[in-house]
């Protein structure tokens, strides 16, 4: 249980695949327009990363070194089919939104990394594990950027207005560069959270050691 | 004996990939029987959808014979009396960008177009052109104006279905 909830906190945050790693950048500035698709392109991404990462670590001793790219890229287009037939079946309005940017989590470079990196070499459990904690880090970064981009650029959360009819939405926030903007600060802001929390770490690990050695 | 392993190493190497790719396809067609009705029935319910936005008496429909190029198929919409109403053509265009573009285009029985709606497109920016209902807005005044100017490339896919669709002559029934 606690190795669960180790992966996952690290694929949420202390190396979340997009806020730290900086992988994934295309999805996250192409399908942040609203939270709706955000949420729906971090889920499907999720499944994939889940299925594709236990599959691989199921065949890891079977799939043969020599061509494993090619073996790890047919299991991973084959899961996004999977996932885009569903979403046409059953989520067509969401599938409508997402367009292109469904068939081209092929080439999201956090799903490849993840079986490369992890899947490949580790049993199929903490795989799934490793595949549902980038997965829900991914979509947290995603959440995060819609958020500030549909809030600002549009004036609503979820498609709820939040500043009433008066408000004149700043579009550039919805536009490419306002992604740019946007992920750009949201990294920022990580990346300060994280120097800060080290920095405190790093002050109570001296703090310890000098009170063990005032002790002696 | 180098040789001999080179081929030991390729054919193992083949035919390993061979298997995983025939497992993920057996997969993918499991997938695929489960969700072809699902998709089959939206697919018809959002065509008869935007039939009844260009025709809203519309009771029962029958499909024409056509060899145009790019429809997929020409319907003959009536009243619950069985009189004609128009024609619905179901066309489906290339935009050179995103891949297919596919159309509902109504046509009156004088011959004119009475308004085209997108049934499924794989654009990533074509919904701003799109009204609440999902038509495409200002389709008369499109040719030659700057409407889609930030979408120039799905523009051709619905011209070309106007041009289509102008060229089938379309009228009034005898």
């Amino acid at each position: 249980m606690k190795g669960f909830l180790r992966q996952l906190k690290e694929g949420i945050l202390d190396h979340n695949p997009t806020l730290v790693q900086l992988l994934g950048m295309c999805p996250t500035l192409a399908t942040t327009t609203s939270v709706k698709n955000a949420i729906g392109m971090g889920l499907a991404a999720t499944v994939v990363l889940i299925f594709s990462n236990l599959f691989i670590s199921l065949l890891r001793k079977f799939i043969p070194k020599e061509a494993r790219i090619a073996g790890f890229i047919v299991i991973i287009s084959g899961f996004v089919t999977m996932v885009e037939l569903l979403m046409k079946a059953f989520f067509y309005s969401l599938y409508q939104s997402l367009g292109i940017f469904i068939p081209l989590i092929v080439v999201n470079c956090i799903i490849l990394a993840r079986a490369e990196a992890y899947a490949s070499k580790n049993k199929p459990l903490p795989s799934a594990v490793d595949g549902l904690a980038m997965g829900l880090g991914f979509t947290f970064a995603l959440l995060l950027v819609s958020t500030v981009r549909e809030i600002v650029g549009n004036g609503t959360f979820l498609g709820v207005s939040i500043f009433g009819k008066g408000y004149a939405p700043a579009l550039l926030f919805v536009m490419p560069a306002g992604a740019f903007l946007t992920l750009g600060f949201v990294i920022a802001g990580v990346q300060k959270v994280r120097a800060v929390r080290e920095e405190r770490a790093r002050a109570q690990a001296r703090a310890n050691e000098e009170t063990k050695e005032a002790t002696v | 004996m180098r040789d001999g392993t080179m081929m030991k190493t390729v054919v193992r190497v083949t035919w390993r990939l061979l298997a995983v790719c025939l497992v993920v396809a057996a997969l993918t067609a499991a997938v695929f029987a489960v969700t072809k009705e699902p998709i089959e029935s939206g697919e018809r319910a959002r065509k008869e959808e935007a039939m009844r936005l260009f025709f809203p008496e519309l009771s029962t429909y029958a499909e024409e014979k056509t060899t145009a190029s790019g429809v997929n198929a020409l319907y003959l919409v009536k009243d619950k009396d069985g009189g004609a109403l128009g024609w619905c053509v179901d066309f489906s265009g290339n935009s050179d960008y995103g891949g297919e573009v596919a159309m509902m285009i109504g046509v009156s029985l004088e011959g004119k177009v009475t308004g085209l709606q997108v049934i499924s497109h794989s654009e990533t920016f074509i919904d701003r052109y799109l009204d609440k209902s999902g038509c495409y807005t200002g389709i008369s005044a499109a040719r030659g104006s700057d409407l889609s100017a930030g979408a120039t490339l799905s523009y051709n896919a619905v011209r070309n279905a106007i041009d289509a669709v102008e060229q089938m002559g379309l009228g009034g029934v005898k």
